[in-house]
């Protein structure tokens, strides 16, 4: 039934397939970054709202505020990131898995990007 | 035993035991919850969820065992298992609860019962999805013994949503009982009557009394109500509005008001939800066609067409100011629900944020899906092609509310500048 499909894509689930909505293939990799990276955020947003849900950026902000807050970024900086905003590896890890944990989702690896 | 909401046309409202109730999908009651349940690392959710729950289930079976005129135990624990399925939140049996508290379990719980049959079970460690009922039955057990507010605590002790045959409440008197408050009821209530363009052969007070007959009426063994290919409740209105204004006020608290627009956008988001899917199911749905289709000779007719659906699912009445095209439109609300409730008490919130979600939403259904003229296959694909794509189809925003001090709820809404 189409609410059960719809439903799904609100909670964490094991069923789903890890292929992402958008059909792109982000299985293989686990992306890991070290604390000194640092990664351009709005290419994560763009791709977050449009293949998990798009409300799925401020679910997992919300889930991730004292860590948001810890790196010294301002809330509505990251709730609207703009293009030159860049966040720490680790936060964009944290990030990253929140969005496992709440949607089954992984991120193609090219989403991520390195800034020097 | 018969139980039927008595409809109050100048309000809108669906009126049983002295609360207003509203008509809402569990697409809605699920991703409203869910949001709260977010915060969970924040701020005991249950202290909202279960305990705005249980005020409001105190206050309508002290006012509905007075107008039955039932004095009796059995007669009052009769009242409330019906009352239970008669709002489409399943079954349970009270038989083995006393003034002590006890054990209440049922195989159909609306929350639990949706998620089970959509998903795997929750991680362990996780507690069950049945916040709303808890609550609901905590306080109705008050009130069937005559105990006072907040005396009863509960527990959930298993659920459908952790892999559980049953779900399963405990309820147990406590030494010192819980802060509560009680209900708002009909809260800051307006009044006011149907309002009829001259320019549209859409009958919206005749609308409005055809869907009041509709039988939306709970499935015999489950008590759970399926319409329009949604599960449906009847739910107390003050519910939603106050569980957005405390869980806002509480999670402020916690982190700072700098979290406010995450909230925000959330309990706007579950307006968008409750917009595709209740109002969507209901716009394809073939009492729309029966009833409301034969009149409709433009889009902009929809919008009438719902003006007769809202006060018979308890929402209040709306008028459009501007006739609504393409571009946007301003709405005013009567007797708005969330407004209605948030007004009565304490509070935070400026605006109520459902609204803006439901009315973009109807936006986006019928100019951006375009469903007068197609149907539409209501799944996540579709919800993001219509109402998030690189851009918001539409966005809305209170102009004034009475949340900030003015006369009435004023709602623009407006195609938003497009994104980066």
């Amino acid at each position: 039934m189409s609410w059960r499909a719809w439903l799904g894509g609100l909670f964490p689930s094991e069923r789903k397939s890890e292929t992402s909505p958008g059909g792109e293939n982000a299985t293989s990799q686990v992306i890991k970054l070290s604390e000194h990276d640092k990664i351009s955020v709005l290419p994560l947003y763009e791709w977050v709202v449009s293949n998990a849900s798009p409300y799925a950026w401020d679910r997992i902000i919300m889930r991730c505020v004292n860590d948001v807050l810890a790196e010294r970024i301002q809330l509505r900086q990251i709730i609207a990131p703009t293009s030159d905003m860049v966040i720490p590896g680790a936060l964009a890890n944290l990030l990253v898995s929140t969005l496992m944990e709440l949607y089954g989702i992984r991120v193609p690896p090219r989403v991520v990007q390195k800034v020097s | 035993m018969m139980i039927n909401f008595k409809p109050n046309v100048s309000r809108g409202t669906l009126v049983l035991g002295g609360e207003p109730h509203v008509v809402h999908c569990h697409f809605y009651n699920h991703f409203f919850q869910t949001s709260i349940e977010d915060a969970a690392r924040y701020y005991p959710v249950e202290e909202v969820l279960v305990w705005t729950a249980q005020e409001i289930g105190h206050s309508l079976f002290r006012e509905l065992f007075q107008e039955l005129g039932a004095s009796d135990i059995g007669h009052r624990k009769a009242v409330v298992e019906s009352v239970f399925a008669r709002c489409g939140y399943g079954r349970v049996s009270l038989e083995g609860v006393s003034a002590e508290g006890g054990k209440v379990n049922t195989p159909y719980e609306h929350y639990a019962y949706t998620y089970a049959a959509t998903f795997p079970p929750r991680a362990p460690g996780q507690r069950g999805v049945s916040y709303f009922s808890q609550g609901y039955l905590a306080g109705a057990l008050e009130a069937i013994y005559d105990l006072s507010l907040g005396s009863m605590g509960s527990r959930q002790t298993a659920c459908l949503s952790l892999g559980d045959r049953v779900v399963e409440w405990e309820f147990f008197r406590l030494g010192t009982p819980l802060p509560l408050f009680f209900s708002p009821q009909e809260g800051r209530y307006e009044e006011g009557t149907i309002h009829q363009p001259s320019h549209t052969r859409v009958p919206i007070a005749q609308i409005r009394d055809a869907v009041l007959g509709l039988p939306l009426l709970p499935d015999e063994t489950t008590g759970l109500i399926e319409a329009f290919g949604v599960v449906l409740t009847f739910t107390p209105a003050n519910y939603y509005g106050l569980v957005s204004d405390r869980h806002v006020a509480r999670i402020e608290k916690a982190v700072g008001s700098e979290i406010r627009p995450v909230v925000l956008n959330m309990l706007i988001e579950s307006g968008h939800v409750c917009a595709f899917n209740t109002v969507g199911s209901i716009l394809q749905s073939a009492e729309w066609d029966a009833v409301v289709r034969p009149y409709l000779d433009s889009s902009e007719d929809w919008f009438y067409g719902l003006a007769g659906c809202f006060p018979a699912i308890g929402w209040g009445l709306v008028e459009y100011l501007d006739r609504p095209n393409s571009e946007g439109g301003r709405v005013k609300f009567i007797n708005w629900y969330e407004t209605t409730a948030i007004a009565a008490s304490s509070y935070v919130l400026d605006h109520p944020p459902a609204a803006r979600g439901l009315l973009s939403g109807i936006w986006a259904l019928i100019y951006t899906a375009d469903i007068p003229h197609q149907r539409i296959t209501l799944d996540g694909t579709t919800y993001r092609k219509f109402f998030f794509h690189k851009r918001k189809p539409y966005e809305a925003y209170f102009i004034h509310s009475r949340l900030g001090g003015a006369p009435e709820d004023l709602l623009r809404i407006q195609v938003p500048p497009l994104l980066d």
